[in-house]
């Protein structure tokens, strides 16, 4: 369960959890309302202290007067940074939470030693559209999110069965990813111009079978980070943390002891 | 009470049974099923058929705005006011566009230039609606609807000033901002075209349409007459808040309506048409008529919880009838009908759907013609 803490920030109270101990490795989850990655946590947490906030305006954190776009979640998680002294930090985001830490890691890497990437939001290929999460059903967004539908299907069985209070946290998860995603969609054309300002290892990991993020985008990062190292999990869609969360863990747990710290 | 025969111009010739392969006729649906022959044909039959409503002495005729869809062929709805304005020069008939939607564009001052142009080339017989769009609107124009709101007061601002205060001037707001307004043409009509605002019942809608130094007409539109009724009530209920009584001119009904020789020849004549509109052209799941932010989170859930069910089934005419979500029957049915609900509310703008779905040419002249001679005419005193 790890253990829960809260900031109070510049008029907004952000609820944030830890879990084991090690060195810090921040995860900005994704922006789907499917349960946490426990297992993928507990892989982690046997090596590092894990810290998985609830970002501004998603979740049990409030939505906040000044989020307004993705560079207040940015501005906000270096505040963040700071607030708990966390130092050479392991940046870990998955979707809008890797568009997040990358958005973080261009502003400046001072607090950071690595960054994993998991089928990142944030910049875009032409020609390889994102799958159109406002337009699919709730249903679908799950299945699509998922290569293994038996899986998938574990979970809709759970939501169909859900309280009315989660019913509002997926609204209000919803909501907080369109106020950072409808437009320009699930990008922002100015990171791709700064991705060169990332000046510390990191890994892009993705699924081959990636219905939101389609791997191909992953070009496009490589591009502009050619050192970058690209993992692909087969038999995999856009969460590998929750389809193959072992094997995701061990991915980058791998790459930091190889990098460095 | 004064009559306004409004127009959504669908494309009725689709093909349903390949429209509906598709997740909803707005969006997504491909615009290869729309037939430009076909097209062409049904904008001067639509066109043709308001100039009839106003020769046969409606007080005004209306258009809308609505994009990417069958449902509707008017994305730039002003275009075709031009049209109306030129087709009935020198007759004293409104041209209602209800309404603009203002947040789905960046530059709210073409709007404002717009309106201020129809307004001089009809010497002053301009009504401007304004509306935010529907959800769908949302996806095809990718503007972001958190901000849908604001964009809609803040655009509204800016339109009012634009046509009201001497330019140039600057603007400055939080998603609009202007060095230089300085609209020419200024509009004929003073201060400004009315301005009209359609609704489908929100009760932010109400606060801001009545507060006093608006006093804008609502239209409340595609509603069962129960929350036609409730709304209406709604507003007058705010007017006292603010301290004045509310004028029936500030209340609207727009309904598709149907009137024939018997409440039996209207009920068999318009029935299948009612039902296109309702099942197929507004056929529209939540993700597209609901976009996050578009509403309150609260809003959200309680018109879901008001849908449950309707999406597996179609309704039928009996079901629309019995919801009073349309208005069907002989003159003196109809005429009762309206009758009952202005002795509830008040309210004296009624804006009769004279086409809707499928319903062919010879059936919306005969309607609107009963409707000009039989109905309107004993309905006007009110």
């Amino acid at each position: 369960m790890g253990s829960e803490f809260s900031l109070a920030w510049r008029g907004a109270t952000i609820h944030y959890r830890r879990f084991g101990q090690g060195p810090a490795l921040l995860f900005l989850r994704s922006e789907d309302s499917l349960p946490e990655a426990p297992a993928f946590i507990d892989s982690l947490a046997q090596h590092f202290e894990v810290v998985v906030p609830d970002h501004p305006g998603f979740r049990t954190s409030d939505t906040p007067g000044w989020l307004k776009g993705i560079g207040d979640v940015a501005y906000f998680y270096l505040d963040f940074l700071e607030q708990l002294d966390l130092r050479s930090v392991h940046l870990v985001g998955g979707s809008l939470g890797g568009w997040m830490a990358a958005e973080i890691a261009v502003r400046t890497c001072q607090r950071i030693a690595t960054i994993n990437l998991i089928a990142p939001f944030g910049v875009r290929r032409k020609g390889t559209p994102f799958g159109d999460i406002f337009m699919w059903t709730p249903e679908e967004n799950v299945q699509h999110r998922l290569f293994d539908q038996a899986l998938a299907e574990q979970f809709l069985a759970a939501a169909r069965a859900q309280s009315p209070e989660t019913a509002t946290a997926y609204l209000k998860d919803r909501y907080a990813a369109a106020r950072l995603c409808w437009h320009p969609r699930f990008h922002n054309p100015e990171l791709e111009r700064w991705l060169p300002r990332i000046v510390r290892p990191l890994q892009l990991i993705w699924g081959d079978s990636d219905k939101v993020v389609p791997v191909g985008i992953a070009e496009t990062w490589r591009q502009a980070l050619p050192q970058a190292r690209l993992s692909i999990i087969e038999r995999c869609g856009h969460l590998p943390q929750i389809e193959h969360p072992k094997a995701t863990a061990d991915k980058i747990r791998s790459f930091i002891n190889e990098v460095g710290t | 009470m004064k009559f306004f025969a409004f127009h959504l111009m669908p494309y009725r010739h689709l093909d349903f049974d390949k429209a509906d392969a598709y997740r909803s006729y707005w969006v997504v649906l491909p615009n290869t099923h729309y037939d430009p022959q076909k097209g062409a044909r049904l904008y001067q039959e639509y066109i043709d058929q308001l100039v009839f409503a106003a020769k046969a002495g409606f007080d005004g005729i209306c258009v809308n705005e609505h994009h990417q869809t069958a449902y509707g062929l008017m994305p730039a709805p002003n275009l075709i006011a031009s049209a109306l304005i030129d087709r009935t020069r020198g007759m004293d008939v409104k041209i209602a566009v209800i309404g603009r939607a203002l947040p789905i564009v960046s530059n709210p001052l073409t709007i404002a230039e717009e309106f201020a142009m129809l307004d001089n080339l009809s010497d002053g017989r301009v009504i401007a609606g304004f509306v935010r769009g529907i959800g769908c609107e949302y996806h095809s124009t990718e503007v972001n609807p958190i901000y849908s709101h604001e964009r809609f007061h803040e655009a509204h601002d800016l339109i009012v000033r634009a046509w009201t205060e001497p330019g140039p001037f600057a603007f400055e707001g939080e998603h609009f901002n202007f060095g230089y307004v300085n609209t020419w043409p200024r509009c004929v009509q003073t201060p400004h075209p009315p301005i009209w605002i359609p609704s489908q019942g929100s009760g932010e809608t109400i606060e801001w349409a009545a507060a006093p130094e608006r006093k804008y007409p609502v239209i409340m539109a595609f509603s069962p007459v129960e929350a036609v009724i409730r709304f209406h009530e709604s507003y007058r209920r705010q007017a006292e808040t603010f301290g004045y009584k509310i004028s029936g001119d500030q209340l609207g009904w727009s309904t598709p309506t149907y009137v024939a020789e018997t409440d039996e020849i209207a009920a068999r004549e318009s029935a299948e048409h009612l039902e296109a509109l309702f099942n197929n052209f507004f056929h529209i799941p939540p993700e597209l008529l609901f976009p996050p932010g578009y509403t309150s989170i609260r809003s959200l859930q309680a018109m879901l919880e008001s849908r449950k069910g309707l999406a597996a089934s179609r309704v039928t005419f009996n079901d629309l009838m019995m919801r009073g979500n349309v208005l069907v029957g002989s003159a003196a049915t109809v005429r009762e009908k309206i009758e009952a609900i202005h002795a509830k509310t008040g309210f004296r703008i009624m804006v009769p759907m004279i086409q809707f779905g499928t319903l062919p040419d010879d059936l919306v002249k005969k309607s609107t013609q009963i409707f000009a001679e039989e109905v309107a005419p004993r309905l006007r005193p009110l």
